[in-house]
């Protein structure tokens, strides 16, 4: 063996030791953390649904609703921890195993978001300078809850 | 003749061109429910992560992004996320977790400025703690990320 065969072998594994780096930076060695979680939605949609949620978690929410209307005009509390609508919804969804979640999460949102809406209408009818975080006058909340027409059916 | 037939298509194309572009951008707007027309109004928050380092396939730490006080009705629009990438560094995936829950992952390639939108939390609710971190695919990879969430209500 002569020194210029020597020197190429030399060379030919300093290139594959530099192209081992090079592909293990360039193509996946590891998984996402995520891959097979039941809560990914990378390339999902069929979690958009509404399921069934009881009764209880539904009034809670609506209730939840009510008393976001009348404390923070409309508005979600700046500490989380402290908001109703986030408690419950929390609360429920951490009961519910992982691959359930995402459903109910859409389902629970819908919840309280019409009922927000229903609110919100009928104090803007009532009371058109109303705008959020402006105080809901007692009388008209009085109002909307005197014939509820609550629809918890959803 | 052929003048009057001419100006005649110009002006029943100008016309439809019109009231399409009147109806589009009136939908941006406004939506009708239960005889109610509601008037959409729009709003956003965003935070920065600090330097999210991973190892060997193990997730960064994750940062905290918080929404703050939103109105009761609101109602994620886009999700938007401009991220800088180390030089250096492997690909990898980007994962931005919802307060719910839910997670999207992104995946990114090359070093530099970035910027990824999701459309995957549209219509869900903004309100709470958002989570970024990033996950190599390769020995180590670095970024820093910010986030934006529009949403209307």
């Amino acid at each position: 063996m002569n020194f210029s065969s020597i020197g190429n072998l030399h060379q030919s594994v300093k290139i594959a030791q530099m192209k081992e780096l090079v592909d293990s930076q360039s193509s996946p060695r590891y998984p996402g953390t995520y891959d097979n979680d039941p809560m990914n939605i990378t390339n999902r949609t069929d979690w958009k649904k509404i399921v069934p949620v009881p009764d209880k978690v539904k009034q809670d929410l609506i209730n939840a609703v009510k008393e976001t209307m009348e404390q923070n005009g409309g508005m979600r509390h700046a500490n989380e921890e402290k908001d109703p609508i986030h408690r419950i919804k929390q609360t429920y969804l951490n009961s519910l195993p992982k691959s359930e979640r995402l459903s109910a999460s859409w389902t629970l949102t819908e919840i309280y978001r019409n009922e927000a809406q229903r609110l919100v209408d009928f104090v803007r009818v009532k009371d058109p300078s109303w705008d959020w975080g402006k105080p809901v006058k007692t009388e008209i909340l009085e109002e909307v809850y005197k014939s509820p027409n609550v629809d918890i059916k959803v | 003749m052929y003048k009057r037939i001419y100006s005649f298509i110009v002006a029943i194309v100008m016309m439809f061109t019109l009231s399409v572009s009147v109806s589009v951008s009136a939908e941006d707007t406004t939506f009708m429910s239960d005889d109610t027309i509601s008037i959409f109004a729009t709003n956003y928050f965003s935070g920065s992560t600090g330097t999210m380092n991973s190892l060997y396939g193990n997730e960064s730490t994750l940062f905290n992004i918080s929404s703050g006080t939103t109105p009761s009705l609101a109602k994620v629009s886009g999700v938007t996320l401009n991220v800088n990438v180390s030089s250096g560094s492997a690909p990898f995936y980007l994962n931005v977790k919802h307060p719910d829950g839910s997670v999207v992952q992104h995946y990114i390639t090359g070093t530099g400025n970035k910027s990824v939108t999701f459309d995957q939390f549209n219509h869900t609710d903004p309100y709470g703690t958002w989570k970024v971190s990033i996950t190599t695919t390769g020995i180590v990879s670095t970024a820093t990320a910010r986030m934006t969430v529009n949403y209307t209500y």
